[in-house]
């Protein structure tokens, strides 16, 4: 076609077209599924109510402008600004936005860069540590993250992930607009919808659902959530209690044997800034721990400021092992042993704090004598590996710096099928020694989450429905004291049909990558029988989304409102808030402004939740306790919008709580029985201690829990409610329908428990570990370039020596075969649903990866970081410069593009189309270790045993 | 002159035209209005001598569109976003934010879409400063000039990308076209050697 003929073609649609889409002035919209307010924009769906006001405002503002700027364009301005000095044909255009090419980068950055940027507060949420952070705004743009120094809790500092804020906000393959499958679930085909219709379609399948009167199958299934409140809110005003969870993932064990010693709080707070010894089993807090950039800083004052000697156990030389005085490597899954040997070292040379054994738990020195007799440290290093000398060494360094000594892990030692009883051994360290509660030592407090000030409007009742998903009977401890839930037995139970699910909602989660056995979890989720309805929640098109049936994009964690607040370090609670720092980008939305929208068209009263008015409303009422700064005189949200978190600073931080005393009102009406528990109305309220009445541990025996009568008669279904009732802990209720299929032996002390299958390795068998690296979180980070150039790919770490004895050099390529656990087939037969093979083994998948060798593994160990293996997920994560066509991804070329060095240039792609021998390493992506991992919760608390999977490995040649 | 003059004019609205046409199918899928709109006769003429064929109208056909638009513009994976900053800095709201942030001040959109740098909002606001322009007895200003080169002129290799990524005929061949109007609009502004 010649140009000149297309010119004339053009002009004459031109002509045609001029007026005719409702450019300008009152056409009617031609946009699909357009709401007759909608005036002459093209917005790309129908508004929400709020849209709607505007696009009348703008039809107003475009009425009155028509008269003073034709067309909305004002020329005066343009030739009394930018205009002026603009010459057609000159060297140089004025504007900003510079030709492309390497001349631009000497302009770079520009040195008003940050002039006239607003500071507004927020929080990552890039892992759930939830670090206060600072963005620059300008322009309706976030030019800079960093850490906001008003946090108490993390005190200014933000790790690489926060950093990588701006790359997870202005991610070029965000989702931004609602999206509904086409053609079969999986396919990838898909249509943008409005949210109107989106929301529609939900709540006709949520309405039928709830009609039925069968709530319980429209599961709620979250990833990491740090908006509970609302999730609640919801889940409650419709009457489902199926809210799913990634908890047994994570930190099951560590949470139960806490829970175990104290009632009142799963979680432990080292008090790391004030030690003098820090004794770590398994916990890389240097690059991956819930409380990860508080809990270092801290870790790192107790050693340079007090001396502190950090001592670690870890199966793998992390960058935390590398960083203590000693690093240890025992066998994986042995730190209980070694835990237990020390114990038995400090108790054979007296070195245990007697009065606090004798006053405030629930044994005494000579029971402790007897019962860890056997654990002698010859014991220890015959299981463990490590040096019966170094134990006792240890040990007795250990209990001369108490009390100002603390353990600390999670979760090397926890994510084992016996890791309950490890962390059991070791919080019982910290009691021989007298260190728990003391400065320096192992504390908790009972706030795990916001100051108890900020309290939100009225909730609505609790949902009373049962489904197995979320409450299996067979884990014990799973949800005793609060719900932990099983997770990882979710699709296993659908695919068994132990339930229905007619409507699956998955809110920042990915299922496929994090989840073991990624085959059945895609499985599942690809079959509309068992999942008859997946709505998907996120700000990317992942794993999960990829096998749902509408798409819903969520605003970024500096798009949006929240008060949130982690178990603080200072031991006393705090409120930090998150805030929309920016109008969320193209059509994403909260939960908090979409929720109500959609309890609205379900109807049947869920309306009544959300009568607070606006979401800023809601946050309004929520903060209104935070008292006034004297200096600013601002209170409530105003105060938390400037100064991004409050801490009341005159609440003691939470040592030794058990020692506070009753006060005579509190004892008006009690009484006190034999074992001196105080009760009142038959609730714990305290102890008699010397005499004295104390507010002791919230624990049945108001002690710290040593021994637990408690887990050992849930474990065979017996009735505790006298036992719940002399703790006060109000949230543990007595369920005895729901303990009807226990049948376990718990023990009441901690004890050592072996794991069958590791006893007898084979030469060519290892135990496979995960980790994760500081760069990473589990799945949400891999699509962040500047994170990912950094860490993009996971061989496997193998022993140095272990590699000789089997005949393998660094970057050698292994065939890794997994199994099924021995002893689970035993103990939990309700997860068997593969057959054996002709050897008799239950094998779970099989994966070829590289190796490369290390002196700092354990010999028996193969250790792969986990976070690698997206076949989702964005380019980035994939690791893919040109997309599948051959074709260059936009900004992938360098010709094309000034890399400021975000999204794209891609070094790392791996360009050996599967042929092992011509990958290069440290290109690709990497392997999703979860393919290996069996489906293991630990029989007691269901925590998933990611350290115990016991492999094969064969060379490939 | 006074020829001139109205020819001059009606190209300025004709080309205005054209901006707002493919703004539109930039924001927007094609639905049945429009469908139907296409095969008026006068626009079955105008789309025959572009060799472009507009789909009959129906829901099946309708659907085909929108699932090829959303995998061309939306996605969710390997789609061309349209998006000024995605292309020059390859993220979204760089500082050609800051740059349309200044023209917005001059130019209402209109849009609701609240990514200015998204190719359909840069469209209709450069139609209506050709509108403008058409419509003032003044002479030309340098207005439409500066804004083709900042913010229109980047199109170019999107609509080529675009139209490679369709897989109806439709998209493939307006958005090549697309592709080639913006070629003749560089030509217009005498910028032929801008890349």
């Amino acid at each position: 076609m010649k140009t000149s003929n297309s010119k004339r073609q053009f002009l004459k649609l031109g002509l045609l077209s001029v007026g005719t889409f409702g450019m300008f002035g009152c056409d009617e919209s031609t946009t699909p599924n357009e709401n007759s307010s909608s005036d002459s924009d093209d917005s790309n769906s129908a508004p929400s109510s709020s849209d709607t006001s505007n696009d009348d405002a703008s039809n107003t503002s475009t009425e009155s402008a028509s008269r003073d700027f034709p067309f909305g364009v004002d020329i005066r301005k343009w030739k009394a600004g930018k205009g002026r000095a603009y010459e057609i044909g000159g060297q140089r255009m004025p504007g900003i936005c510079l030709l492309p090419g390497p001349n631009a980068k000497k302009d770079w950055p520009p040195k008003d860069k940050y002039q006239g940027a607003e500071k507004i507060p927020g929080m990552c949420q890039l892992c759930s540590t939830v670090c206060g952070i600072i963005g620059y705004v300008k322009d309706g743009r976030v030019l800079k993250v960093e850490g906001n120094p008003n946090d108490p809790n993390s005190r200014g500092r933000l790790c690489a992930r926060g950093q990588a804020s701006l790359n997870h906000l202005y991610h070029p393959e965000r989702l931004l607009y609602p999206m509904k499958r086409v053609g079969k679930r999986g396919e990838g085909k898909w249509k943008r919808i409005s949210w109107d219709e989106a929301l529609t379609e939900i709540a006709d399948k949520l309405r039928t659902i709830r009609e039925e009167g069968k709530q319980e199958e429209f599961a709620f299934h979250q990833g990491r959530q740090r908006s509970k409140d609302a999730i609640k809110r919801f889940l409650d005003a419709y009457g489902t209690k199926t809210q799913l969870s990634h908890r047994s993932l994570c930190s099951g064990n560590r949470r139960a044997a806490n829970l175990t010693y104290l009632w009142e709080s799963d979680w432990d707070l080292n008090d790391c800034e004030n030690s003098k010894y820090i004794l770590n089993f398994g916990s890389n807090a240097f690059e991956a721990h819930q409380g990860h950039v508080p809990f270092l800083n801290r870790i790192q004052n107790g050693r340079f400021n007090n001396g502190a000697k950090m001592v670690t156990f870890d199966v793998r030389l992390s960058n935390t092992a590398g960083n203590s005085d000693e690093w240890f490597s025992p066998f994986p899954g042995t730190d209980g042993a070694v835990a237990l040997g020390m114990c038995h070292w400090i108790l054979a040379n007296g070195k245990q704090d007697s009065e606090f054994i004798e006053r405030w738990t629930n044994v005494s020195v000579q029971e402790l004598k007897e019962h860890l007799a056997s654990y002698t440290p010859e014991w220890a290093e015959r299981v463990s590996g490590i040096p019966a000398e170094a134990i006792k060494r240890i040990a007795l360094e250990f209990a001369a710096a108490a009390p100002a000594a603390t353990t600390m892990c999670n979760r090397g030692s926890s994510a084992h099928l016996n890791g309950f009883y490890n962390d059991r051994a070791i919080n019982l360290l910290n009691a021989l020694v007298g260190s728990v509660g003391k400065k320096g030592g192992w504390c908790w407090s009972p706030w795990g989450g916001l100051d108890p000030i900020a309290k939100t409007p009225a909730m609505p009742d609790s949902a009373k429905t049962w489904s197995v998903l979320e409450d299996p009977p067979e884990y014990p401890l799973a949800n005793v004291w609060r719900r932990m839930k099983v997770g990882e037995i979710v699709y296993l139970y659908l695919l068994q049909g132990r339930a229905k699910l007619q409507a699956y909602m998955t809110y920042n989660l990915d299922s496929p990558l994090t989840w073991p056995e990624e085959s059945l979890t895609q499985e599942v989720l690809a079959n509309e029988e068992l999942i008859n309805f997946h709505v998907c929640i996120n700000c990317f098109y992942n794993e999960t989304a990829h096998y749902a049936d509408i798409v819903l994009p969520w605003t970024t964690f500096m798009e949006r409102w929240d008060l949130d607040a982690r178990a603080s370090y200072n031991l006393r609670p705090y409120v930090g808030i998150r805030t929309p720092m920016i109008d969320p980008l193209g059509e994403s939305k909260d939960i908090r402004d979409f929720f109500p929208m959609l309890a609205e068209k379900i109807g049947g009263g869920m309306e009544a939740a959300y009568q607070y008015g606006t979401t800023e409303d809601y946050m309004e009422q929520w903060a209104k306790e935070i008292p006034v700064n004297e200096v600013t005189g601002k209170s409530g949200l105003e105060r938390l919008l400037e100064e991004g978190a409050w801490e009341n600073e005159k609440t003691d931080p939470f040592y030794e709580p058990y020692k506070t005393l009753l006060i005579e009102e509190e004892l008006a009406g009690s009484a006190t029985d034999s074992n001196g528990v105080i009760t009142k109305d038959g609730i714990g309220i305290g102890v008699m201690v010397g005499g004295q009445a104390m507010r002791g541990f919230k624990t049945p025996s108001r002690k710290m829990e040593v021994r637990s009568l408690f887990i050992n008669k849930i474990g065979v279904n017996e009735d505790c409610s006298d036992l719940i009732n002399q703790s006060g802990v109000t949230k543990t209720k007595s369920r005895p329908k729901q303990h009807e299929g226990h049948d376990l032996d718990i023990d009441q002390m901690p004890i050592w428990l072996p794991i069958d299958e590791h006893q007898s390795l084979g030469q060519d068998e290892l135990i496979m570990t995960s980790f994760k690296w500081n760069v990473h979180n589990h799945g949400r980070t891999m699509n962040l370039k500047w994170l990912a150039e950094i860490v993009h790919s996971n061989p496997a770490w193998l022993n140095t020596e272990t590699a000789r004895e089997l005949g393998l050099k660094d970057g050698d390529w292994v065939e890794l075969t997994s199994y099924y656990s021995e002893m689970l087939e035993k103990v939990s037969p309700n997860l068997n649903h593969r057959e054996p093979d002709k050897s008799g083994r239950r094998v779970v998948s099989t994966m070829r990866v590289p190796i490369v060798t290390m002196q700092g593994l354990h010999p028996k160990a193969i250790a792969m970081s986990n976070s690698c293996g997206h076949w989702q997920y964005t380019n980035v994560a994939k690791a893919k410069a040109v997309s599948d066509d051959g074709e260059h991804l936009v900004g992938s070329d360098p010709k094309r593009y000034r890399d400021a060095d975000w999204e794209r240039n891609m070094w790392w792609e791996d360009k050996s189309n599967g042929d092992i021998a011509k990958w290069q390493q440290n290109t690709g992506n990497g392997w999703n270790q979860n393919r290996l991992m069996p489906i293991a919760p630990d029989p007691i608390t269901g925590q998933q045993a990611f350290h115990s999977t016991v492999v094969s490995l064969k060379k490939l040649s | 002159m006074m020829n001139v003059l109205a020819d001059a004019k009606r190209e300025l609205a004709g080309r205005a035209g054209v901006y707002e046409l493919f703004a539109h199918l930039l924001l927007n899928e094609v639905d049945s209005k429009i469908l139907s709109l296409f095969h008026d006769e006068q626009w079955l003429r105008c789309w025959e001598d572009l060799e472009i064929e507009i789909p009959a109208v129906s829901e099946a056909g309708i659907e085909r569109l929108a699932v090829d638009y959303c995998r061309i513009f939306i996605g969710p994976k390997d789609f061309c976003p349209p998006y000024q900053s995605v292309w020059e800095d390859g993220h979204m709201q760089s500082d050609v934010i800051t740059s349309m942030n200044e023209y917005v001040e001059i130019v209402s959109s209109g849009a609701s879409q609240n990514i200015k740098d998204h190719a359909g909002v840069q469209f209709k606001m450069m139609s209506q400063i050709l509108q403008f322009e058409a419509a003032s007895d003044e002479p030309p200003s340098t207005l439409a000039h500066a804004f083709f080169v900042d913010h229109i002129a980047w199109t170019e290799p999107m609509f080529s990308l675009a139209s490679t990524l369709a897989e109806t005929d439709f998209y493939s061949t307006v958005l090549e076209s697309g592709k080639e109007f913006v070629a003749s609009e560089k030509s217009v502004f005498s910028l032929d050697a801008i890349d």
